[in-house]
């Protein structure tokens, strides 16, 4: 099989034999792979930083057939998140989250451009120094509204009603706060609303809606230092994720704990 | 039906459950002990049960031990104001070939890995802080008896957030906190460092 030669992010790696390791990676080029990298646990491996989580790397591969697994020939570091990372723990907390999602919402082998720029937008963000819980609240908005998971922000989807009716400023700027669930597709207005619910705030919903028509490197970083800053959206979106995989997020545990 | 003997085919089985050794592995090796004396394989088997039965975790440390404390935390020649901290007990191995280094140890017994659900809260953290408290001595100003903690995490991405976190929590404690140097392997060459190996290389830079 030819040598396929492509663009990629490192999205997890798993300990193999005595010094290999299994790497999942995103290429811009063919979709998601599995790839074994030999030698890859060794001091002199050849492989460095390169098969670090988030690591943006030229990577050569190649496919067997019949085998799941292809074999990776060579792997280089573009742009790496190493410093970014080990800067802070909040930070290598967040950068986890971004990976376990692309690792585990993206399909094998389909090719997904827009993932591909979300990431290298969002990662880049992060080594600019930007408190994490910007780029990670854009990120995860935007990968459930490209994967169709995202509510309707602005109409209750059990009565139909506008979540703001009444409210005729544009852009709206004073939003009531709703209420969402695990088990409800869509966003529910206070008189639909039922025990058990959480609400998203007012603030949340609109930088939500700032973040549908606002690239992210025009989203000003102040007020984004906290971890409460948007903690409702990034709770209703994790939500919304692990409703469609059908299963909880290793890492949303201990981001929560922060 | 089995076309191998019961006990044949349990050993493989068993074997086949240890990390690295796939059917064909276990295969090999089960027909090994079977051609092997008995005396050969009443060994393996009786190391394998001394082990379990004699291995502890030391109540200081957490290294792995047949007598509490260990051998490093027994020592009186060892400079009990430095603490190495690693993440599993083989590294203090690769830490003593050195030679160079005469405090003690810590053993966390693994490293926060978010993308595997393992949070500070599952490694030896709590029983370090503990040893912190310990005062020096004829110290009335409560100054600790430790006054470096050295994280010798691995340098990637789990063994870097455990040394952020750690970093974190220990330096309100007064105590100075250092992080092993990165870079390049000795005997490679600097043509095929990476750049991020490249860069750690030239942080960690020293005078000469």
């Amino acid at each position: 099989m030819p040598v396929r030669d492509a663009e990629a992010f490192i999205l997890r790696t798993f300990p193999l034999k005595e010094s290999d390791k299994i790497a999942c990676f995103l290429t811009r080029e063919f979709g998601k792979y599995r790839g074994v990298c030999r030698g890859a646990r060794r001091t002199k491996g050849g492989y460095g930083a390169a098969l670090e989580p988030l690591t943006h790397v030229r990577i050569a591969f190649f496919e067997r057939e019949n085998r799941e697994l292809t074999t990776v020939d060579r792997c280089e570091v573009v742009t790496s998140m190493m410093n970014a990372a080990s800067a802070d723990y909040a930070t290598s907390l967040g950068l986890s989250v971004i990976a376990e999602v692309a690792d585990k919402l993206l399909p094998d082998h389909e090719v997904n451009e827009r993932v591909f720029r979300l990431l290298l937008v969002v990662l880049e963000r992060v080594r600019e120094g930007a408190p994490i819980w910007l780029p990670l609240t854009y990120y995860l908005f935007w990968m459930v509204r490209l994967a169709g998971f995202l509510p309707d922000l602005l109409t209750c989807a059990a009565c139909g009603r506008s979540l703001d009716s009444g409210i005729v400023n544009d852009p709206p700027l004073d939003l009531r706060p709703v209420f969402f669930h695990p088990r409800e597709e869509g966003l529910r207005c206070s008189d639909c609303a039922y025990a058990g619910m959480s609400q998203l705030s007012s603030l949340a919903r609109r930088l939500a809606l700032a973040m549908l028509r606002t690239p992210l490197n025009a989203i000003p970083v102040e007020g984004w230092d906290s971890k409460e800053t948007a903690q409702d959206l990034r709770r209703c979106l994790l939500q919304r994720l692990e409703a469609h995989l059908e299963f909880r997020l290793q890492s949303r545990a201990l981001l929560e704990e922060l | 039906m089995s076309d191998i003997a019961a006990p044949l085919s349990r050993l493989m089985d068993e074997l086949k459950r240890l990390p690295s050794i796939g059917a064909k592995s276990a295969q090999r090796i089960a027909f090994h002990l079977l051609r092997a004396d008995r005396a050969s394989a009443q060994a393996l088997a009786e190391a394998i049960l001394d082990v379990k039965d004699r291995l502890r975790l030391c109540s200081i440390c957490n290294n792995i031990t047949d007598v509490d404390p260990c051998l490093y935390c027994a020592n009186p020649g060892r400079d009990r104001t430095l603490i190495c901290v690693v993440e599993e007990a083989h590294n203090i191995l690769s830490v003593e070939r050195t030679r160079q280094f005469e405090g003690l140890y810590h053993v966390l017994h693994g490293a926060i890995s978010p993308l595997q659900g393992i949070g500070p809260d599952q490694l030896k953290i709590k029983s370090l802080m503990d040893r912190l408290r310990e005062t020096a001595p004829g110290a009335e100003d409560g100054r600790p008896l430790v006054q470096e903690i050295i994280l010798a995490t691995d340098p990637n991405a789990e063994g870097e957030a455990t040394a952020a976190y750690l970093s974190k929590l220990l330096k309100p404690l007064g105590v100075k906190v250092s992080r092993i140097g990165m870079g390049i392997p000795v005997g490679s060459e600097i043509e095929y460092a990476d750049e991020v190996t490249m860069l750690k290389a030239m942080e960690g830079r020293r005078e000469l």
